[in-house]
């Protein structure tokens, strides 16, 4: 009975996975951000930290596929599907990004991205509900 | 000292370079979604703004391949593309500050927010921080031994 076309506003459909992801984003910033400072190469112990937040990510993506089956899609579809590739790819992509890379910018890589994922996150509520200008 | 760590290579893919590549390859991919989005459901509303996203779009995609192809002719492509993204921002934002209503959407009302405009108010300032952070970075990985 979903008369809504995807061009109308629609409810987001994630709950508390927002700030859970955001928080473990920012924890892995900011251990990355001291190694950086250490001038020390990614170590390996930093892994869990970054399937945890993988996990926390594709759970929210299952969140909004979900809702989206049952009736409720996004405003912008093609930028929310872009938006939550990027999100989805983030953890585990730039662990191996880093990984090839023996300095200190290894850490950074996933530092930059840690940081950006929160906000990513932010843009794909805003995709999902408002049509834009 | 041997060169071990990569990073004193005039290399685009490692060291800062490698922190580069992620930046670009988010704007390019949100660019060019949010763009390709504009295009297919109110370009004729607003052209001017979407074109220029659109632009944007391509030359952060450019410079994204280009950093990770990594050649001398590639570093060249990244280099002008980072000019060209620099002089960009500044006309786009400069021209969306003077003349707002080139960038206002007339059946919103609204402001076109796209990547440029305010000289990248929507992605927190990246865009117009970006490329001078790339173009300082190119300088200072120049190769500095003469091309064999």
């Amino acid at each position: 009975m979903n008369t809504v076309t995807p061009a109308v506003v629609a409810a987001w459909p994630v709950g508390v996975l927002q700030p859970v992801v955001t928080v473990l984003s920012l924890l892995l910033a900011l251990v990355t951000l001291v190694l950086v400072l250490l001038n020390r190469r990614l170590p390996t112990w930093v892994l869990p930290l970054v399937l945890l937040l993988q996990v926390a990510v594709v759970a929210l993506a299952v969140q909004c596929v979900v809702a989206w089956v049952g009736g409720t899609a996004p405003a912008q579809p093609v930028v929310f599907l872009a938006y939550l590739v990027v999100v989805l790819a983030a953890p585990l992509g730039t662990w191996l990004w880093a990984k090839g890379e023996p300095s200190r910018w290894g850490p950074g890589v996933v530092c930059v991205a840690a940081l950006v994922l929160p906000v990513l996150v932010v843009r794909l509520e805003q995709v999902w509900t408002t049509l834009g200008a | 000292m041997p060169d071990v760590d990569g990073a004193d290579r005039p290399s685009t893919k490692h060291g800062p370079g490698r922190v580069l590549v992620v930046v670009y390859a988010i704007l390019a991919i949100g660019a060019t979604a949010r763009s390709l989005f504009e295009l297919a459901t109110k370009f004729s509303q607003a052209p001017i703004p979407y074109l220029l996203s659109t632009f944007a779009a391509v030359v952060y995609c450019v410079i994204t391949v280009a950093l990770v192809r990594d050649t001398p002719a590639w570093r060249r492509v990244a280099l002008v593309g980072m000019l060209v993204e620099l002089v960009g921002v500044l006309v786009v934002g400069t021209w969306s500050l003077v003349h707002p209503a080139t960038f206002t959407n007339p059946q919103t009302g609204h402001g076109v927010h796209s990547v440029w405009y305010w000289y990248g108010l929507d992605y927190l300032f990246v865009p117009l921080v970006l490329p001078v952070l790339g173009l300082l970075f190119l300088r200072r990985t120049r190769r500095t031994s003469p091309p064999a």
